[in-house]
């Protein structure tokens, strides 16, 4: 069985959640608490460069605060 | 041969049959003379072939495809006008007097004969159930007719039982209340009208388009990737008598599903087939799912088929794909629509789909709605006599089969095969499928993702609830980093030891004083909050000095591993960033970084406390930063940082397994892996002590030795060593507290071993990936099975869940992939969003999770059972490769147009397709003719794309084998079939044994190696022995008294050689005893061969034993000579000059070929001697045809320390311990017999003379040779400013051939290189 998350020909979104952490995420399954779209509908590809663009420091939110004090 | 339609006797000859009950052929018409006993022979049916099949393939099993019928009569009842009902019934219905043979050609026929006897018995009291059992035990012989038989049971004067028993083959399920409803009306002495003959059907079969239907089921079939199989281990053994498990439906429920279906207009067929596709794919872990659907297969153009008695029914494939977005009834809509495109193509039999569709077995579960036209229950039969009740017993030899009657109350009946599913998880199976036809009937809408397939007692099991809170990867700071817990520690008990290892001992406060003075100078080198800080150190108590000191200074610790080749070296630098790098030698790999030297003097963690502060550097550490940064193999080509934070690692410090047990751990796992994240911090953190195993491989004896004078409680191996320490001692666990192993598929029969020699030490079976923080579940094994023992539970704070394709929790038993989440999920990969996003995703239950990519199930008990990879990264001897990655870096040689890596026997195997076989056309199939390993075929080199592959990656990620194909093997999707890559040649003789000691040794080489086979002319290490292996064989060897020591494996390598040592006809062998030493400065490898023979130079440590790794790939012609170092045999000797050392081998030289050409190879120091000799040679005008320097260079010979000696000479005897000469000493003598050659005084002299060796190879001045020089550079463990073959250039007139091979110095001559040089070398001398 292809695992949901390699399926090259399917639809997926970029999630995000409040940490600022992204999560690649096939676009039939429920989206589960805490996450929000941040991109897509779109291909597995165009959510991964959408990924790779905006996620350029992935400390969590809390921790980049944390650090920065 | 298929049926070409029926074939009447009158007027001809009767086909050849075969079996010995064949009737005489009729000799004359049936009209005339002696009649003849067969009326008619006709072809059969697709079904009833696959019957035949079954019935005649065990004939002593009992027959499943027994069915039976069983008719309550109430009322008076005339037992002979039964009786005579049931004679004028066969006579009525000829197909019921058949009897099934085989042509000679294989190919059955039936046989129906005019006249048969009715098998008929009355019984008068007695248990009619015991009865109908009887009948239904006594097999029906296919010959034989007829294949039914009645049995009438006397219950009481009007109470009266019918046992009708028939074997499949005749009758299917719809005919039977056919049969039984005319049987009764001839009773009564009816004449109902006859019904249609089954030859009918059989002629309607035989004008069918049978290449249009095999056309529709290939394209229903297409893309299929591979069959359905619950029991795939099963195919072909004997059926076992099912169990049968049933199951209702309540009214209400069967209406509301009615209501549902036929407002959607979908059958209740479809629906059965939808649940029960869902149910299989779950089972099975696929979402493209085939399983055998019943058709009553009666043709409606046929007139009269509804009426006909016989095997008409098929099963045929019933393929479901499964897509998560879609709904319920769209799944059925679409099944619906799928399967009445099919239904003209309903008369193939199922051998015969498989045949058009290219593949054996596709399913082997079925289902069948039982819609049978009449209800035979409770008829008025005549005179009085009324039929109140009717049952039946029909099955089939599938593992699972799903019969649905329906009726007010839907009747599901699931019969399984107890042996496979026993009751308990059929009538799982059967409550689960009923949940889904609930859920259609309740929510057709639903997309099957949300579709929930489990019932509340497995949700609990499994752990499939969300945690309350754990939305996000909240970093709250309250927790513990590994800096704070360390002083804590350290303050609770300072004096208590903190690392421990052979001559030398820390506290807590000393640790903690050497850690500080290092952060300081971190600190000042301006090491920060995460800033990376790379580790290059042999094992040894810096290791833990240094890690600790990163954390304190702020920083994240990235160990690299010594076995990199430089530029993966550089790459990780780079990757990283790391401004600074802490090492104990000259890093020889390209990077920018300030480098810490903890081996010279003056660095922070020496001795001079005064040099920089000891106090703690306090600087502020949060519990969310990144504690290290380990690399593991990238399947897209590159490695990948798992960033794993403080926190992770303080969780698994801190998790209750390691509750008292795991007070003294060995550290001896390389620090670049995650184990160590283990052995450092679970000790450290907890009191304990870091026992720190001396540098080099561990092997069981230096285990036992650690474990005794260290006092371990606890260590982590890896699986093969685990194995080998329970094959060889396993009481060597006996000492300690508890023993963790895990990361690869355990050996049951290893763990049982060391269960019954340790009974008092914990067996902790390990499971997690680095991204999860070293470990991620944990199972205490208490007995241990046939299979694996579970990898246990998710360890404290951490949620295990196994999913299935549209991310559900799969029930109990069901194959799923493992995902992880909770404490210890690592912050993700080093600059790597895209990548982290993809594995490290958002949680159903909460916050993240890792996706494993490991197959997973859970046990009935919620233990989780480890099933392998979803994907194709493997683990060899403990490493984790993506073959990806080494595919990537393969397909970057211009030689290469396609490639394939797989693990096989672990070992790793490249398939190559070059780039001229692709232009060629690649006309050749790709199995079968399939080149040897080694052996060059158009273009691609094997050795070279060895060689090429060990620039960039790792030794243990360096193909073994090479083979070259014409084309990859392709499924029918066009994706590589990775299960039809052939085996790699391997270059063997296979010739069987002849003597009895070669029938020892190629036994034990067989078992040695896992191999069923092994010729006594094949090499050890040809297939595939490692030193490990040598160990193992000379163990085994020792059991049964045969004495060999690992040197003679070394040397002679064939179960002919071996079983020919010490015999007076050894040529081999030394012939006198006094040559038996092993010391002889000219030591024969190989005396026979007609070509001229190869002298081989010793290196520094005089021994020249390890040029036999050369003879296997050299060939059976090439005569090998050592030349060995005169100290060897003469201990007082010291050679003078290497120019004098030179001539003195020439003398020897000459004894066995007095005139050239000659053939001189050296490794290391004998590099320069075979230089030096062919310059003499060349002087007394002598031929050199192959002047072969292996990583030798003038003027640098010899650099390295004392301690360096002994790789070398260890490789060569097998031995891999410490390296302390009493250790060697020790090792030595314990091989005992007449080849423990080396006594201390040689040894000693061993080192006299490579010191001298390096002396002299100093001074030595080369001259020119006026001839070309073959050189091998051993690729790894190169420095920047290392010597090249570039520096013989002054010293050489012709042309100087640099080869690379991947491998460091000292290890040259291991088999894996070895074999490449003497490939190298054979090449030359062609």
């Amino acid at each position: 069985m292809t695992n949901p998350f390699e399926n090259p020909d399917g639809t997926y979104f970029a999630l995000v959640n409040d940490e600022g952490q992204y999560s690649l995420w096939p676009s039939w399954a429920e989206i589960p608490a805490g996450w929000t779209v941040a991109f897509g509908e779109d291909t597995r590809q165009a959510c991964l460069d959408h990924i790779e663009t905006n996620w350029t420091d992935m400390r969590p939110s809390s921790l980049i605060r944390a650090m920065g004090e | 041969m298929t049926p070409t339609g029926s074939i009447t006797t009158s007027g001809t000859a009767a086909p050849a049959l075969t079996g010995p009950v064949i009737p005489a052929a009729p000799a004359a018409p049936a009209t005339g003379g002696p009649a003849s006993q067969l009326e008619d022979i006709l072809p059969l049916s697709p079904l009833q072939q696959g019957l035949y099949f079954h019935a005649v393939f065990d004939e002593a099993a009992p027959d499943v495809y027994t069915a039976q019928l069983v008719l309550e009569l109430e009322g008076p009842l005339d037992a002979a006008r039964l009786r005579d009902a049931a004679a004028r019934l066969l006579a009525r219905h000829p197909n019921l007097r058949a009897s099934f043979r085989q042509r000679a050609s294989g190919d059955p026929v039936q046989l129906v004969h005019r006249r048969v006897e009715v098998p008929w018995r009355e019984v008068s009291g007695g248990d009619p159930d015991a009865v109908a059992a009887e009948e239904r035990a006594r097999r029906f012989d296919l010959a034989r007719p007829p294949l039914l038989r009645f049995a009438l049971v006397r219950l009481a004067p009007d109470r009266h039982r019918l046992v009708l028993t028939n074997h499949h083959i005749l009758l299917d399920g719809w005919s039977t209340p056919l049969l039984a409803a005319e049987f009764l009306a001839l009773y009564t002495g009816a004449e109902p009208p006859p019904a249609p003959p089954y030859k009918d059907y059989l002629a309607w079969l035989v004008r069918q388009d049978r290449a249009a239907a095999g056309a529709a089921w290939g394209r229903a079939l297409d893309g299929l990737d591979g069959p359905t199989l619950v029991a795939p281990d099963l195919a072909g053994g004997p059926p076992a008598d099912p169990g049968r498990v049933r199951a209702h439906l309540s009214e209400g429920l069967t209406d509301r599903l009615t209501t549902v279906l036929r407002s959607r207009s979908l059958t209740l067929n479809t629906a059965v087939q939808g649940a029960w596709a869902l149910l299989l794919a779950q089972l099975t872990g696929r979402d493209d799912v085939v399983f055998g659907g019943t058709v009553s297969g009666r043709p409606a153009e046929l007139p009269g088929v509804e009426r006909m008695v016989g095997l008409f029914i098929n099963t045929l494939p019933v393929r479901v794909r499964l897509r998560p977005d879609e709904t319920l009834t769209g799944l059925l809509a679409r099944i619906q629509a799928e399967q009445t495109d099919l239904l003209p193509h309903h008369h193939l039999g199922l051998a015969e789909i498989q045949r058009w569709h290219g593949s054996g077995a596709l399913f082997d579960t079925m289902t069948v709605l039982e819609n049978y036209p009449t209800d035979t229950a409770a008829a008025e039969v005549g005179d009085g006599l009324r039929l109140t009740g009717a049952g039946g017993s029909d099955a089939t030899h599938y593992p699972l089969a799903l019969a649905v009657v329906p009726g007010g109350r839907l009747s599901l009946r699931l019969d399984h095969r107890p042996d496979v599913f026993p009751r308990a998880e059929a009538l799982r199976l059967l409550n689960r499928l009923t949940r889904l036809l609930k859920a259609v009937a309740a929510d057709p809408d639903l997309p099957l993702a949300r579709l929930d397939l489990l019932s509340a007692d497995e949700r609990a099991l499994v752990g499939a609830e969300a945690v309350p809170g754990g939305t996000a990867d909240a970093e709250t700071g309250r927790d513990a980093t590994l800096v704070s817990a360390f002083a804590e520690q350290a303050e609770r008990t300072p004096d208590a030891e903190a690392v421990a290892g052979d001559g030398f001992s820390l506290t807590y406060a000393a640790l903690n004083g050497r850690a500080n003075r290092l952060a300081h100078l971190l600190a000042e080198l301006g090491v920060g909050p995460e800033t990376p800080v790379a580790v290059l150190l042999e094992r040894s108590a810096e290791v833990v000095v240094a890690t600790l000191a990163i954390a304190k200074a702020g920083g994240t610790y990235v160990p690299v591993h010594h076995g990199y080749p430089p530029e993966r070296m550089s790459w990780v630098m780079a990757d990283t960033g790391a401004p600074v790098l802490v090492t104990d030698r000259e890093p020889g790999f390209a990077h920018g970084a300030a480098v810490v030297r903890l081996d010279l003097p003056g660095a922070a963690a020496g001795d001079d406390p005064g040099f920089v502060p000891e106090y703690d550097p306090h600087v502020r550490v949060h519990p969310g930063q990144l504690a290290y940064v380990i690399y593991t193999s990238g399947s897209t080509g590159t490695p990948k940082g798992v960033a794993v934070r403080h926190r992770d690692v303080v969780a698994l410090a801190a998790d209750r397994c390691w509750t008292g047990r795991h007070r003294r751990v060995l550290m001896h796992s390389p620090h670049a892996f995650d184990a160590s994240t283990y052995e450092i911090w679970v000790p450290l953190l907890t009191g304990g002590t870091v026992v720190v195993a001396p540098p080099g491989e561990l092997d069981p004896a230096a285990l036992a030795r650690l474990a005794h004078e260290h006092r371990l409680t606890a260590l982590f191996i890896t699986t093969a060593l685990f194995n080998l320490v329970a094959e060889e001692d396993p009481g060597t666990f006996a000492l300690l507290a508890e023993v963790l192993t895990g990361g690869e598929a355990a050996s049951p029969a290893a763990m049982r071993r060391v269960r019954d020699a340790c009974p008092d030490t914990v067996l902790g079976h390990v499971y997690g990936p680095t991204e999860t923080t070293t470990y991620a579940t944990y199972h205490a094994v208490s007995e241990v099975g046939e299979g694996a023992p579970p990898i246990g539970r998710a360890m404290d704070g951490m949620r295990a869940h196994v999913l299935d394709g549209f991310l559900r929790p799969v029930p109990p038993g069901a194959v799923g992939e493992l995902y992880l989440s909770g404490a210890g999920l690592a912050r993700g990969y080093l600059g790597r969003a895209g990548l982290t996003a993809e594995r490290f995703t958002a949680c159903p239950y909460g916050g993240r999770m890792y996706r494993t990519g490991d197959l997973a199930r859970w046990t009935p008990e919620g233990e989780l059972e480890y099933l392998g990879r979803a994907d194709q990264q493997v683990k060899i001897r403990g490493f984790r490769i993506e073959p990806g990655e080494i595919e990537a870096v393969l397909a970057r040689h211009p030689s290469v147009a396609q490639v394939s890596v797989l693990a096989r026997d672990n070992r790793l195997v490249a398939y190559v397709v070059g780039v001229e076989e692709r232009t060629a056309g690649g006309g050749r199939e790709g199995a079968g003719d399939v080149p040897a390993a080694g052996t060059t075929a158009g273009g691609v080199v094997p050795e070279e794309l060895r060689a090429f592959a060990g620039k960039t990656l790792p030794e243990y990620m360096v193909p073994q084998a090479v083979v070259v194909l014409d084309a990859l093997p392709l499924t029918p999707n066009g994706k590589v079939d990775r299960a039809a890559l052939p085996e790699p040649g391997v270059p063997a003789s296979g010739r069987a044994p002849e003597t009895p000691g070669e029938e020892r040794f190629c036994r034990l080489f067989a078992e040695v190696l896992g191999l069923e086979r092994v010729g006594a002319d094949d090499g050890f290490f040809d297939l595939g022995g490692d030193s490990i292996a040598v160990i193992q064989l000379v163990s085994r060897a020792r059991r049964e008294g045969l004495e060999i020591s690992p040197r003679e494996v070394f040397a002679r390598q064939t179960a002919e050689a071996l079983a020919r040592a010490g015999s007076p006809d050894d040529p081999d062998g030394p012939g006198d005893p006094d040559a038996s030493t092993g010391r002889e400065i000219l030591l024969p490898l190989r005396r026979t061969g007609a070509a001229p023979p190869l002298f081989c130079v010793h290196p520094g440590a005089g021994l020249g034993w390890p040029y036999s790794g050369l003879l296997r790939r050299l060939g059976p012609d090439q005569p090998v000579y050592a030349l060995q170092a005169r100290v060897l045999s003469e201990p007082d000797y010291t050679a003078p000059s290497i120019e004098a050392m030179a001539r003195d081998y020439l003398e020897q030289v000459r004894r066995v070929r007095p005139r050239g050409p000659y053939l001189l190879a050296g490794w290391s120091m004998g590099g320069l001697i075979a230089h030096a000799m062919a310059v003499e040679l060349r002087e007394s005008g002598e031929e050199v045809a192959l002047l072969a320097v292996l990583d030798a260079y003038p003027g640098r010979e010899g650099g390295p320390d004392e301690r360096d000696v002994l790789p070398e000479l260890l490789a060569a005897i097998g031995y891999r311990g410490s390296g302390e000469i009493d250790d060697v000493v020790a090792f030595v003598r314990d091989q005992g017999g007449r080849y423990a050659t080396l006594d201390e005084q040689t040894l000693l002299a061993v080192y006299r003379n490579y010191r001298n060796g390096v002396k002299i190879s100093q001074e030595y001045e080369p001259r020119c040779f006026d001839g070309d020089v073959l050189f091998v550079t051993a690729a790894h463990g190169r420095e920047a400013d290392s010597p090249t073959a570039a520096d013989w250039k002054p010293y050489v007139t012709g042309t100087i051939t640099d080869h690379a091979v991947a491998c460091d110095h000292a290890s040259m001559l291991n088999p894996g290189p070895a074999a490449q040089i003497a490939e190298l070398l054979r090449k030359e001398l062609r």
